[in-house]
């Protein structure tokens, strides 16, 4: 096909106005929003055969709509159209909240083992520095 | 001491006296001392120390050989040289560090004088054991110098308390010079009740100054809380408790997590809510029980959902769930907050008014007020959009619809607007798409693309529905370009799939990459098998007959995996195509598809390999049909190779010797798979080839292939035993009737010229051999049985051609040329024989 010449590939997805591998269900409300008054329309008649093709096309011939590789997706990539992140509807991992009590008990016995060390530290450095007096 | 020499004599003497002349030396007990010149002199005996005092010298000297001098002379004069106290004192350490106890003992000290100077001497021989004896030994007063004494040992005294402890607070009681300073240093309540006890000590044992200044300023910091981390490794509470406070200060202590990874909860917890403890930190360093809980409090995203129940931690539950859209999870959880609250969210995401009592007061103010906002723009009559709705862009989802329709005004500039009015350009361009207004749609896409996006992801999106509308306009390559630009950087496999059907409509041969690439990044067999069989047709639809290269890779890369056994054998066969030595290094696949895998082999070494022949690949396929049966692709590779050794058997007589050996191959080892026509066509015609190609080596068919090729099918077709229409029975009848033609005249053409070249040589041998002329003329007769032999051979096939069921003259025409050279053959053999 050439530029210029408008395609003729039908999409059902997209004749219902639903996201591409929408569920039957989705197509079926689809279908009878679009075709509500479409008997009085021009072309009316023409159109429902169109929505009347792509209901079928959903219902019984895109089972797995995924590996129709002849059907244009629209959308493309879903992401785009799931609620943006961060905020309510894209929340973020709940941390979990603090289980432990105060801890100054457990700070305070970490702070005496500490400078026990430290006095150690500092203890084997004076012996290892001090001479013996003279006799 | 010194050496004596006399003529031959050498003694060792001690000298006793010295003036300026001279010394006077002491050679033993039994002689009178000698006078020795200072000149005469040499050095001194290096036995004797000679840092040692005189007494000493003395001392060392008459132990050396105790049974030679004269002990009472040596005794007066060492007594002689300790008459004063220092000497004596001086003698003493001496006596102490020689081991000379008992001259010790002996000296006329005071005894406190001696212990102090046993106190010393295990000091200086560093054993603290022996020295607390001698100290405890002390009177309570003077010898002011224990703390000295006593401080190098400071680290294994503080260590045994209950030994030291009490002795030197005797001397802390009695004024004994900085022993309280001694007595806080080693056992304080507290660091700080060290510190000054501590620094002067420092001063006192010589710590070096900036040593001194670095200790106080660590004390000091102690005090402050907020100790500097220690030089030393094996101080790990000092460290804990230094990384721990800078974490509590405000420092990220990441890096130093090994630190504090084995503090209590409660400890690592406040790190945790100071923010010290971030999700980059290594926290495989914590004990099994803690890792679930800190990972739980810093990164929730890294634990599995067990882990969650594990801890109990319902709000993360329920917020997967909601993720998860998993309605049913929610429920389950309705007895906490969280699980109401994502449960109503759910519902609004559904369409159902936000409930106060379920979700958390911040996010039902939020809803409640987007619900507001919507039923103006549904009313037509909403302005501004509040600015509280940008700032959580979640929740534009809501206002989808809308958007999606073109209802929502438009922003003033700002950069959350921008965000928001891109996120609504994104959303009209979809609801164009939806009402086919493909314009509109190529027009608002292309604004959208020249302005800067947000992200890859959302460009892409734009770029793939701006290329639909391009191509439902009928411009294929303006929506190709389009796509393209969206395949540079990170796409996703629905663009794949979305360029690969505009480029088949462009050019089928620009597809072919994309598949390739689809079939390549697919993430299951599925779609891969799925992108290689659109490939393939799109192929099929190319006026170039040469499978595409781009494909060879995908189809070779899905044949090493798993999937259906219908696209196996499908793909197997195109590799033998289009890749005949790679495909013989798959692996073969387990299953069925082992089927189709040999089927694709044995056509590949066909391909490629000369030593591999037909009756090989026949035998291969009889192998195949034998394990597997004929199933569908058997039969569909079976009757495809049937058909090219039909076309390969119909050539010049004896061309097609290759296919007649596939063929009676079959025949001979698996007849089943040869259907009754087949074989009454091709066994035949196999036979005439044999028998023309043999004929070129001068050779003609045995007996038993004469039955196999042309008796036995003759004899079935004659007997009406073969139940097919008139015209395939004189088809068949027809090419029995060539075949066998070609063969007897090829075997009596063979046969005659070859037994007349016998009979020739047999004769031209009798005119000169008389001798042996009797035996000639036997085998002369012998050549011509045999040739009445050949003869009958070619009656017999006479005979089948006469019966054959036909009635074609171009059959007539081959029996009267085949009577005629059976009668000239025959003719002749009776005259030769006449001759005879």
């Amino acid at each position: 096909m050439s530029d210029g010449a408008p395609t003729t590939r039908r999409n059902p997805y997209v004749l219902l106005g639903i996201p591409f591998g929408s569920t039957r269900e989705l197509a079926s409300i689809a279908f009878a929003t679009r075709a509500r008054g479409l008997r009085r329309a021009a072309n009316g008649a023409e159109r429902l055969k169109d929505l009347t093709w792509a209901l079928n096309q959903v219902e019984e011939v895109l089972r797995e709509p995924r590996m129709a590789l002849e059907i244009y997706r629209v959308p493309a990539d879903f992401r785009c159209y799931e609620p943006l992140s961060p905020g309510i509807f894209s929340p973020t991992p709940e941390r979990l909240v603090r289980q432990s009590g105060p801890s100054a008990p457990e700070l305070e016995q970490l702070f005496v083992a500490a400078e026990d060390e430290a006095l150690a530290a500092a203890r084997s450095e004076l012996g290892n520095s001090a001479a013996l007096p003279q006799r | 001491m010194f050496e004596y020499r006399r003529r031959l004599l050498r003694r060792k003497g001690i000298c006793i006296a010295e003036d300026d002349s001279g010394i006077q030396l002491h050679i033993s007990a039994g002689d009178s001392p000698v006078s020795v010149a200072a000149v005469d002199l040499g050095q001194p005996d290096s036995l004797i120390d000679v840092q040692l005092s005189p007494a000493g010298r003395l001392h060392a000297a008459a132990l050396w050989d105790v049974n030679r001098w004269d002990k009472a002379l040596l005794q007066r004069l060492r007594d002689e040289a300790l008459t004063s106290i220092s000497a004596r004192r001086h003698f003493a350490n001496e006596a102490l560090s020689h081991g000379w106890y008992d001259v010790f003992d002996e000296l006329d000290l005071t005894p406190s004088e001696k212990t102090w100077r046993r106190a010393c001497e295990a000091a200086a021989k560093t054993n603290p054991g022996l020295l607390f004896a001698h100290l405890s030994a002390l009177p309570a007063r003077g010898y002011s110098d224990r703390v000295g004494l006593a401080l190098p040992f400071i680290t294994q005294i503080s260590a045994d308390p209950a030994t030291w402890q009490p002795i030197i607070s005797t001397w802390a009681n009695a004024g004994i010079p900085l022993a309280s300073e001694f007595l806080k240093a080693l056992w304080p309540a507290r660091l700080s009740d060290a510190k000054e006890a501590f620094l002067s000590l420092a001063r006192f044992g010589g710590m070096a100054e900036d040593r001194i200044a670095e200790w106080g300023a660590v004390f000091a910091s102690f005090e402050e809380r907020l100790p500097p981390e220690p030089a030393s490794l094996d101080c790990l509470a000092w460290r804990s408790v230094a990384v721990y406070s800078q974490g509590v200060s405000g420092k990220v202590v990441d890096k130093d997590f090994a630190a504090v990874s084995l503090l209590p909860r409660p400890l690592l917890d406040d790190l945790i809510d100071a923010g010290a403890i971030t999700p980059l930190a290594d926290f495989g360093q914590l004990p099994a029980q803690e890792l679930v809980y800190v990972i739980a409090r810093c990164d929730p995203s890294r634990l599995q959902d067990s882990d969650l129940v594990s801890l109990s931690h319902s709000a993360e539950i329920a917020r997967r769930a909601f993720v998860d859209r998993d309605r049913s999870a929610l429920e389950r959880l309705s007895d906490s907050a969280s699980g109401r609250h994502f449960a109503n969210l759910l519902d609004v995401l559904e369409g159902l008014p936000p409930d106060p009592d379920r979700l958390s007061p911040e996010a039902y103010s939020l809803i409640q007020a987007v619900f507001d906002y919507r039923t103006l723009v549904d009313a037509n009559e909403a302005k501004e959009l509040p600015e509280e709705f940008l700032e959580d862009p979640s929740v534009w989802y809501l206002l989808s619809v809308p958007a999606r329709e073109g209802r929502l005004p438009r922003l003033g500039s700002s950069l959350v607007a921008d965000r928001f009015g891109s996120w609504m350009d994104q959303q009209r361009l979809l609801g164009l798409i939806w009402e086919q207004r493909w314009s509109d749609a190529v027009d608002l896409g292309q604004a959208v693309l020249e302005t800067e996006l947000e992200s890859e992801v959302y460009s892409d999106e734009v770029a793939s529905m701006t290329a639909y509308a391009l191509y439902q306009c009928g411009r294929i390559s303006d929506a190709m370009e389009v796509i393209n630009s969206a395949l540079e950087g990170i796409y996703t496999e629905a663009l794949l799939v979305n360029a690969s059907i505009i480029a088949s409509d462009l050019e089928p041969s620009l597809a072919m990459p994309l598949l390739a690439r689809l079939v390549r990044e697919a993430p299951n067999e599925q779609l891969q098998a799925v992108a290689l069989r659109r490939a393939l047709e799109i192929w099929n639809q190319m006026p170039d007959p040469e499978f595409p290269q781009v494909l060879v890779e995908p189809l070779l890369s899905v044949l090493s995996r798993p999937c259906s056994i219908d696209d196996y054998a499908l793909f197997a066969r195109l590799a033998v195509l289009a890749d005949p030595k790679r495909l013989l290094s798959l692996s073969e696949p387990a299953g069925e598809a082992a089927g189709p895998y040999r089927i694709a082999v044995a056509r590949s070494k066909f391909r490629v390999q000369n030593d591999y022949l037909q009756a090989d690949l026949a035998r291969d396929m009889i192998r195949v049909y034998e394990q597997f049966g004929r199933m569908n692709w058997f039969e569909s590779e079976w009757q495809a190779m049937l058909e090219a050794f039909r076309n390969a058997i119909f050539v010049d007589w004896g061309e097609g010797y290759g296919a007649a050996v596939f063929w009676d191959t079959v025949f001979v080892e698996c007849p089943d798979l040869i259907d009754p026509i087949d074989r009454l066509i091709f066994l035949p015609q196999a036979g005439a080839h044999f028998a023309a190609a043999f004929a070129k080596n001068s050779t003609v068919l045995n007996e038993d292939a004469w039955r196999k090729f042309f008796y036995a099918p003759a004899e079935e077709l004659i007997s009406t035993s073969v139940k097919v229409d008139d015209h395939i029975r004189n088809y068949v009848a027809l090419n029995l009737s060539k075949s066998l033609f070609i063969a007897t005249g090829n075997f009596l053409v063979v046969s005659r010229n070859s037994l007349a070249e016998n009979y020739n040589t047999l004769l031209g041998r009798l005119r000169w051999d008389s001798e042996h002329r009797f035996g000639i003329i036997q085998s002369m007769r012998a050549v011509l049985d045999t040739s009445n032999d050949r003869l009958a051979q070619a009656d017999r096939s006479l005979d089948r051609l006469r019966r054959l069921p036909i009635d074609e003259e171009e059959n007539r025409v081959r029996i009267r040329e085949i009577e005629e050279t059976i009668a000239d053959w025959r003719k002749e053999i009776v005259n030769l024989r006449t001759n005879l």
